[in-house]
């Protein structure tokens, strides 16, 4: 009988041949993380500001024979919010990842960051000081961003952390809109899946 | 000592053994990260001023022909503006798959963020209104094709910031750009016609 050897993307088990699961791009991890803080917020003038998000740590341990890279995709729910003349609102994201045994880093927004969504709107003030009556909404689609991570060893640990926080850029006006300020926002969700993809057998080199 | 068998396309056979080859599994095979040069104060452009200007040239040397597709993922853009003045920043991409490709300057739009806030009536004078907008970072697919063996892929991506419509001195002016960067990643994948 001939001898046929294969590469460890093929399998071969009780004399039939076989691809191994590993071998095609997969997903190995999807998860959908809410907000916590949507809804009306007021002055968050020192950074990161408000913690609307986080993932908290989310391992995934790759159980195959072989290195394996990942696309790591974040996807942000559609946004909207409201600001009073002439208040800032901004919404930060950022992930962390680790590979090996180590936690990443905290994903803290203060500098290095991600995404950034937000708006304000200055129509100056009255002769008394008042800010001019004034509100902006805005609702914003989904966003999706990616990442190509690893390799990833056999049995290694990939490790990501995602935060999202809304801060207010100063200066802030406690009388906004006329003395009446309204200040809210809904950022929702972001869903984070891992899609676990193939690497070939350098062993095998035809 | 394994034999060394026969393979159809996509796979690969040696002495050690038989497997897939690398134009099978779906990889990203080159990366681009391009910063914006010009980020700043801005001024009327009339014609798209160019921010960002990068391109990717990729040979596939593989033995067997790729499904290519492109993912441009634009930075989080911040532009602010003054009543009435109108800033654009698009995105814009040409690609070319040959031989020798060469893919021609692109210019318009193929995505983009722009701002507008007007406060007064065109026929009145202005009055102070600053606007400021911050958009998340988004990433767009590109469908690229085939690209046999032996074939060049060129790709080129520019960001390009102009101000359509009319253009007034605003009260006490403030207006700036920020692109910040683009990243450009070409993915793989294999090209099957069902004849293999």
């Amino acid at each position: 009988m001939a001898q046929v050897c294969v590469s460890q993307n093929l399998g071969i088990g009780g004399g039939i041949l076989s691809i191994e699961p590993h071998s095609v791009p997969h997903h190995v991890f999807d998860q959908t993380f809410n907000s916590v803080g949507d809804g009306s917020f007021s002055a968050q003038t020192t950074l990161p500001g408000k913690l609307m998000i986080d993932s908290g740590i989310q391992t995934w341990t790759n159980p195959s024979p072989m290195p394996a890279r990942v696309l790591l995709r974040v996807q942000r729910a559609y946004r909207n919010w409201q600001t009073s003349n002439p208040n800032a609102v901004q919404i930060r994201d950022r992930y962390t990842y680790a590979i090996g045994g180590a936690d990443p880093r905290v994903p803290d927004v203060s500098s290095v960051y991600n995404g950034q969504s937000g708006s304000a709107m200055d129509v100056g003030a009255q002769f008394n000081g008042t800010p001019y009556i004034g509100v902006y909404w805005e609702w914003e689609d989904g966003t999706l961003i990616e990442d190509w991570l690893g390799p990833i060893p056999p049995g290694a640990d990939l490790k990501v952390w995602y935060r999202c926080n809304l801060w207010t850029p100063p200066p802030w006006s406690n009388n906004a809109n006329n003395n009446n300020p309204q200040h809210s926002a809904s950022v929702r969700s972001t869903r984070i899946q891992m899609i676990a993809f193939p690497t070939q057998d350098s062993t095998v080199v035809g | 000592m394994s034999l060394k068998v026969c393979t159809a396309e996509f796979m690969i056979s040696d002495s050690i053994g038989t497997g897939f080859s690398q134009a099978w599994l779906p990889f990203m095979a080159a990366e681009r990260m391009a910063t914006s040069g010009k980020d700043g104060n801005v001024d009327r452009a009339p014609d798209q001023v160019p921010f960002i200007d990068s391109e990717i040239l990729w040979t596939n040397s593989y033995d067997d022909p790729v499904h290519a597709m492109m993912s441009i993922q634009r930075a989080p853009r911040s532009l602010v503006t003054s009543s009435p003045n109108t800033l654009v920043l698009d995105d814009a991409w040409t690609s070319d798959i040959g031989l020798s490709p060469s893919a021609p300057t692109p210019f318009g739009t193929n995505s983009g963020v722009g701002i507008r806030f007007q406060t007064r009536q065109s026929f009145n004078p202005l009055i102070y209104t600053r606007f400021f907008r911050d958009f998340p970072d988004w990433t767009s697919y590109v469908e690229l094709g085939a690209i046999d063996p032996g074939n060049t892929l060129h790709f080129r991506y520019r960001c390009l910031f102009s101000t359509p419509g009319g253009w007034r001195t605003p009260v006490q002016p403030l207006m700036l750009a920020q692109a910040r960067y683009a990243r450009l990643r070409l993915w793989i994948a294999p090209w099957t016609t069902g004849v293999i």
